[in-house]
């Protein structure tokens, strides 16, 4: 999905004819791929599933057993990042499986119950664990493909862990600028408004859910704050302030930063750890079933 | 910073390290994080820059890197201290933990909810069962619990663990309680055997209660509740909807049998009915005056003979006597070997039979003689009167008995003076003066002979006697008597005799259907009579599905053995009548709407709470 | 660009500001002067500003070796040419010693049972070092300076000439100017049998002895000639299925160039600063070529006028040419005029070219050539929006990158997959960091780009930074590694990282006299001997990693 529009594309002479194949990309071709696979598997789990209860025979252990396969399997795409060290597949392809199984899992967990919402406590929990893991797996896949660009396009590059070193240093300079212009000029106003609100910003990112849903808030902010202080500001100090605004123009792209890798990375303290209570339990009912099923 | 040129150069820039598990304090506080990092215990790593060393005195900074311009202190400590900051997990630190946390915490829920629910109050077991059972079930099962159908719950670890890998036969525990009156293993608990290709799969020969109930659906689970591709698992002939596929009705619907009792609905109605003779004693309605509406059921059972019948055919039935003994012809005379008071020269006289008759079948057959052959049956025949006029009735019982009668039954109410009288005339070789006692009915005798009559419809000793003579077959002299043409044979004017479908073929014994058939045997037709009675046409009534067949004539199947050889004097009813009202979106229409699957399904426990095992 | 303000000011600096050796005196000049084959270069050829002595003096410096010293070794870049002053040396003939006497690390590749075991037994403990045992190469420390490295050794000569074949080199042998001049690896190793004293001079000295003495110059470059420019022609494909003869003929008719700063990477920024205005310019639009350009080594950057400033159409590297179209038009059609070049040829850096003269071509190629086919009109066409991530490439010198390590930061979700699978597969530390120059959604990140021209390989002492003879990654020997940090102050593009080890209890080694950090030079090894490849590339999950090289990048 390219949201960059780019211009016409020219009628461009020597150019060979790509089929729209190969104008995709390897991700968006293998999730095809993985797309046509799960859906024929599902078909064919229809049909078959179709047969057994035209046979009188139950359905539940068959969808049951690929079930609990599926959900193993997708829960070794963590195990296969830890271990690049050995060839198993490009990540990149595991992650497409991961994605298109997952939802393909949903489906798969209904034909397994039958309802949507089951009678039973644990397996209410179950059932309730095993949406909370796909509701947030779906969330997490939207959030890395908005968010990815979103960062690219916000103009700078940082590590997440340099972050707080970056805006100290940042806060020093900022810092440094008021009091130079205090010095240079002999007057507190600079100084003051950055104490009573500018130094707020400064302290730690700020801004975070607006950020994250795309709102302007801390160029409002800014501007808000800039307009109030820039009158009372003579030549000199405004071109303190010029500097000071430059910095805040930058510390501004950490901030957007930060929001979005830090949510890039603690979505997955939701759908990890479920997902391990998850497994435990199925394997619970596993056992359960083999024990007491009739 | 960000903004430097020279920011990615290595000594500005170091490895980022991913796997580490803690990040700098002051970094988490947002404050300014010391450039070496937590240390690998997870401790401060920034409390000094470096480890000064001694070089022959002096001490020299050690930083990595380079060294700082202050150097440091002259006790030997670092110069740049800071104090310690409390190191944090990183985000995957994080993770990890959490991750643990939550299979332990599902540990321990599942271990502390997951067992117990043993019954008798017993409240534990939320993390094991899979929902409530049925509010039926529940109340049967409160005092074993779980242990009522999964025989492996609270038992030992090492019972629950060779449970996961035995197949557990489901039928046993539902069998503790409901009961068929086939196997409960069998399709339709019925005792005909499920063709091998019955929907291709071996699987359906044996069936198993699981296959079509289920259990733990909640209070209100339906586990009765089925669809109709589960019937069409077995049954070849699958389709969509009554509508749409079911196979037509057989040919005689619903008249599968012939009746027991040949009852011509044609000819009474079309003819005997409106015969002006019988006027007084037709009856008003059309069916509703023998069938008992109020009664209606799978049938509609009619009413007592003496309400419906007796009116007409009672008269008949008087007058079907039934001659039990004759006098036959005598070369000799049969007394002669007793006392007379003759003289000798009377005795010596020609012997002249009072009677030229033979015996009757009956005598004949209890006697082992042909009946029409003086010379066979005399000394047995005569040894028979002698007897009658000893100890009168009570000849008659060793015969009876040898033959596999019931003398009580069958000479019930004969006076034993009756063959005293007779046979002191036909002992002086005359014959017997009678008394008329025709009007009361009972052992009576003629001249030669010794009857009965009937008192009445139901007479016990008359049926006594045909379900003798029906015992002996067809073939037997013995079958005169179910001539329908006359004597007790009138009866069989009504009632069927038929051969059971359960007797070898060689077995000649034949059995008289004394009573009404009764529909509501049939364990798997579902079809009541009564809700439909609402939706009659108006003056059709019955005549609704039952139509009249004009002109029908069933006594041809009365004259053979075989009940199954239908015959109806009503027209078969087909399937399109039903389906003008079961079909196509109206009323239900699913197979359970007019089968039974189960085979006359019984409790086979009290009702009450089930003792703990 | 810059201001002309006025400021600080100091002299021009000079040529030999730094000499070779400042060691050098004027009596060892002296004493050079009389050795044969120096003696017979005639001093008046030389110019005024470059006199004989003033090369010797400081171009070049005299080497005394031991038993089992390694002059140099094969598959090694070299800078420097050697003449034997006094004393014998091996040549090892091929195939060559094996990589661990010469210092190199075993790329054999891992089993897989080895290769997983990494995933038990990689600790997360920065840097920990469990193999202290010693490097089969001896260091050679320098006598005066004891704790410089000038080279490795040998440990068992006698072992080495029983094992392998090997030539001997005595006085007045010349060799190494392949390697000084032209850029190529050092063709077979060459270690001192007994003690030698030996001539080192390095390339800018060879260079104006090649250039103005007649007979230094037949010699290097008929041996030139004989070797690599026959082999550069017959890889030439418009040179295929001609006879020996004919090759013969065109190769006693190539020309040499050079062009521009040999050691462009010291001056990379302020080249870089400076723009494509103050390129060395090799040819003009416009003018007439009057032979084929092949490009033997370096980069050369090919650029049309664009309004007042000038347009990349490509860079050229090694096995290029340029010129083709023009000469061939002007053979094709010879009344027409316009035959001129259609484009510059600038030098990034340094180029190294072969001429071809145009009759040479019309004799015996153009005949059965089928006509080239046109480069520029096809950059004329295109917006410039399209070009611009090349020329930021040109730009940024990554046109030098072989796997240049590119991060599509719009795929990117900032996850360190990457970082953390490198790590797995170097005991867990990474070897790369995930940040970098960016262009649009690319990020060139700061890894190993395994050069082309491997600057980072000259000045490291004992070759523990190498490439491997396979011909393709630019390797690190860990153990013979001493921690000088050459190699990472060289490298332009700050891809070699500098690191202190530590123990297994993850405590840090210092030195046992001085106690300062031990280091070592760390990079990205392309995975040397892991399965499967460069791990970062099979762990990114969203395919946003490649290891590329900027020519055949198709963004």
């Amino acid at each position: 999905m390219n949201l960059m529009p780019s211009p016409p594309e020219r009628e461009s002479e020597h150019l060979p004819a790509v089929s729209w194949w190969d104008k995709l990309s390897q991700r968006s071709r293998d999730m095809i791929l993985f797309v046509l696979l799960a859906a024929s598997a599902i078909f064919g789990l229809l049909l078959l599933t179709d047969a057994y209860e035209k046979n009188l025979e139950r359905t539940d252990t068959l969808t049951g057993y690929i079930l609990f396969g599926l959900i193993i399997f997708l829960g070794a795409l963590n195990s296969r990042k830890k271990m690049s060290m050995i060839p198993l597949g490009r990540a990149s392809l595991w992650l497409s499986a991961h994605v298109v199984f997952g939802i393909a899992a949903i489906g798969l967990f209904w034909l397994h119950i039958g309802t949507i919402w089951p009678v039973g406590l644990y397996e209410q929990v179950l059932t309730a664990i095993f949406y909370l893991v796909a509701i947030s797996g779906v969330i997490g896949f939207l959030l890395y493909r908005i968010g990815a660009r979103q960062l690219t396009q916000s103009g700078v590059e940082v590590i997440y862990e340099r972050i707080p070193r970056e805006l100290y240093e940042i806060r020093e300079q900022s810092e440094k600028i008021v009091l130079k212009c205090t010095e240079e000029t002999g007057s507190d106003t600079l100084a003051k408004h950055y104490e009573d609100t500018l130094s707020w910003f400064f302290r730690k990112p700020r801004f975070y859910w607006q950020n994250i849903f795309g709102l302007q808030s801390s160029a409002h902010w800014m501007r808000f704050h800039a307009a109030s202080v820039v009158r009372y500001l003579d030549e000199k100090e405004t071109a303190h302030f010029d500097e000071l605004m430059t910095l805040i123009s930058v510390k501004r792209k950490i901030d957007h930063h930060y929001a979005a890798q830090d949510l890039m990375k603690k979505w997955l303290l939701i759908h990890l750890p479920l997902s391990i209570a998850l497994l435990v339990l199925a394997s619970w009912h596993w056992f359960l079933v083999e024990v007491y099923a009739i | 910073m960000i903004l430097d040129q020279d920011k990615f150069k290595q000594e500005n820039s170091a490895y980022e390290r991913p796997n580490f598990p803690f990040r700098c304090g002051r970094a988490l506080k947002w404050g300014k994080p010391c450039a070496h990092g937590p240390n690998n215990d997870g401790s401060c790593g920034g409390v000094t820059e470096c480890r000064p060393f001694n070089d022959n005195g002096r001490w020299l900074c050690r930083k990595t890197g380079g060294s700082c311009g202050d150097g440091p202190l002259p006790t030997g400590e670092c110069s740049q201290r800071q104090l310690a900051c409390q190191p944090a997990r990183t985000i995957r630190g994080i993770r990890m933990r959490m991750a643990f946390t939550f299979m332990a915490v599902m540990v321990a829920i599942i271990a502390a909810f997951g067992f117990g629910g043993g019954g008798g109050g017993d409240e534990g077991g939320v993390f094991l069962s899979p929902g409530p059972i049925s509010g039926i079930h529940q109340n049967f099962t409160a005092d074993a619990g779980c242990e009522s159908c999964h025989k492996p719950h609270n038992k030992s670890a090492g019972s629950v663990i060779a449970a996961a890998f035995t197949k557990s036969g489901p039928s046993e525990s539902c069998t503790d309680c409901h009961g068929f009156a086939g196997s409960p293993t069998a399709a339709h608990n019925a005792s005909f055997t499920v063709g091998s290709s019955a929907a291709g799969s071996p699987h359906l020969l044996k069936t198993q209660c699981s296959m079509c109930h289920t259990e733990h659906m909640g209070v209100d689970g339906k586990i009765t509740k089925m669809t109709d591709e589960q019937c069409h698992a077995c049954h070849k002939v699958k389709f969509d909807s009554f509508t749409n596929g079911h196979p037509a009705f057989s040919a005689n619907f619903p008249s599968r049998q012939r009746a027991k009792i040949a009852f011509n609905h044609t000819s009474h109605f079309e003819k005997h009915f409106v015969d002006p003779r019988n006027k007084a004693n037709a009856p008003d309605e059309r069916c509703v005056s023998c069938h008992k509406v109020s009664k209606a059921a799978q049938g509609v059972p009619v009413k007592s003979y003496k309400q419906m019948c007796s009116s007409c055919h009672d008269d008949a039935i008087k007058e079907s006597s039934m001659v039990f003994f004759r006098l036959p012809e005598f070369t000799n005379d049969p007394f002669a070997g007793g006392k007379t008071t003759l003289s000798m020269a009377e005795a010596k006289k020609e012997f002249e039979s009072a009677s030229t008759e033979p015996l009757t079948p009956i005598i004949a057959h209890l006697l082992k003689v042909e009946a029409d052959d003086p010379e066979g049956y005399s000394e047995a025949a005569g040894q028979l009167l002698r007897d009658m006029k000893e100890t009168g009735a009570e000849a008659f019982v060793p015969l009876l008995e040898e033959a596999g009668g019931n003398p009580v039954s069958m000479l019930h109410g004969m006076p034993a003076e009756l063959t005293k009288a007779l046979t002191s005339a036909w002992a002086a070789n005359k014959e017997y003066e009678p008394i008329d006692s025709e009007a009361t009915g009972g052992w009576f005798a003629t001249e030669l002979t010794i009857g009965y009559k009937p008192s009445g419809h139901g007479d016990q000793v008359v049926k006594a006697w045909l379900d003798f003579a029906a015992k002996h077959g067809a073939e037997s002299p013995l079958a005169e008597l179910m001539d329908p043409s006359e004597g007790p044979g009138t009866c069989i004017k009504c009632h069927a005799v038929s051969k059971g479908a359960k007797q070898a073929k060689d077995d000649k014994a034949l059995q008289i259907e004394w009573g009404a058939v009764d529909r509501s045997k049939s364990p798997f037709f579902a079809y009541n009579h009564e809700p439909h009675l609402n939706f009659l046409k108006v003056g059709a009534y019955c005549e609704t599905c039952h139509k009249v067949d004009p002109g029908a004539d069933i006594s041809k199947a009365f004259k053979q053995f075989d009940p199954m050889i239908a015959s109806s004097s009503f027209k078969p009813i087909k399937k399109e009548t039903c389906a003008e009202c079961h079909g196509r979106g109206a009323v239900a229409q699913n197979c359970l709407e007019c089968h039974k699957y189960h085979n006359e399904p019984v409790i086979n426990k009290s009702m009450g709470p089930v003792a703990s095992k | 660009m810059s201001a002309t303000a006025a400021g600080p000011t100091i002299a021009r600096p000079q040529r030999w500001d730094s000499p070779f050796d400042s060691e050098m005196t004027d009596a060892m000049v002296e004493g050079l002067l009389e050795v044969k084959e120096i003696a017979g270069i005639q001093t008046d050829k030389f110019p005024a500003r470059i006199p004989l002595e003033g090369i010797l003096k400081n171009d070049t410096r005299i080497i005394n070796y031991e038993s089992g010293d390694i002059i140099v070794r094969q598959g090694d870049y070299g800078n420097s040419a050697f003449l034997v002053l006094d004393g014998d040396l091996r040549v090892v003939v091929s195939p060559g010693l094996p990589s661990d006497i010469m210092g190199r690390i075993d790329e054999t590749q891992r089993t897989f049972f080895n290769s997983l075991s990494q995933l038990w037994t990689n600790r997360w403990f920065p840097e920990v070092r469990n193999d202290f045992s010693k490097a089969k190469t001896g260091l050679r420390h320098s006598e005066d300076k004891a704790d410089t490295v000038r080279g490795v050794f040998l440990q068992d000569v006698p072992a080495v000439l029983d094992q392998h074949q090997t030539v001997v080199l005595s006085e007045g042998a010349l060799f190494g100017e392949l390697a000084a001049l032209g850029r190529v690896p050092r063709t077979a190793s060459i270690f001192a049998e007994g003690k030698a004293t030996l001539l080192e001079i390095r390339w800018q000295g060879l260079r104006e002895l090649r250039n103005y003495d007649e007979g230094w110059r037949r010699i290097i470059n008929q041996r030139y000639r004989e070797t690599a420019l026959r082999t550069h022609l017959n890889e030439t494909s418009m040179f295929h299925g001609l006879s020996d003869e004919v090759m013969s003929k065109i190769s006693d008719q190539c020309l040499f160039e050079t062009y521009g700063s040999f050691e462009w990477h010291t001056s990379f920024k302020q080249a870089r600063n400076r723009g494509i205005e103050q390129e060395p310019i090799i040819a003009r639009e416009r003018e007439y070529p009057d032979g084929l350009l092949l490009i033997r080594a370096g980069f050369a950057r090919e650029s049309i006028k664009h309004g007042n400033s000038r347009r990349t159409v490509t860079y050229l590297g090694a096995g290029d040419h340029y010129g083709l179209e023009e000469l061939y038009s002007a053979w094709k059609n010879p009344e027409d005029a316009g035959a001129a070049l259609q484009s510059s040829l600038t030098s990034l850096g340094y180029v190294d070219a072969i001429r071809v003269p145009a009759p040479v071509l019309e004799e015996f190629v153009f005949p059965n050539m089928d006509p080239p086919e046109s480069r520029i009109e096809k950059v004329r066409s295109r917006p410039i929006d399209q070009d611009s991530l090349l020329e930021w490439a040109v730009e940024e010198r990554f046109i030098n990158a072989r796997q240049a390590m590119v991060i599509d930061m719009d795929k990117c979700v900032r996850c360190d997959d990457c970082v953390r699978a490198c790590a797995s597969t170097h005991g867990g530390n990474p070897r790369f960091r995930r940040h970098g120059k960016t262009h649009d959604h690319w990020m060139v990140a700061n890894a190993c780009m395994h050069c082309v021209d491997p600057v980072c390989m000259i000045g490291c002492p004992t070759g523990a930074i190498h490439r491997s003879l396979s011909g393709g990654k630019v390797i690190i020997n860990d153990k013979t590694c001493i921690g000088c940090g050459t190699c990472a102050n060289s490298c332009p593009y700050n891809n070699i990282s500098m690191v202190n080890i530590a123990d297994s209890s993850g405590t840090k080694i210092v030195d046992e006299t001085t106690h300062k950090p031990i280091m070592k030079a760390t990079k990205c090894d392309l995975c040397t001997g892991q399965l499967g490849g460069p791990a970062c590339v099979r762990a990114c999950p969203n395919d946003a990693l490649k290891r590329v090289s900027f020519n055949e990048f198709d963004a």
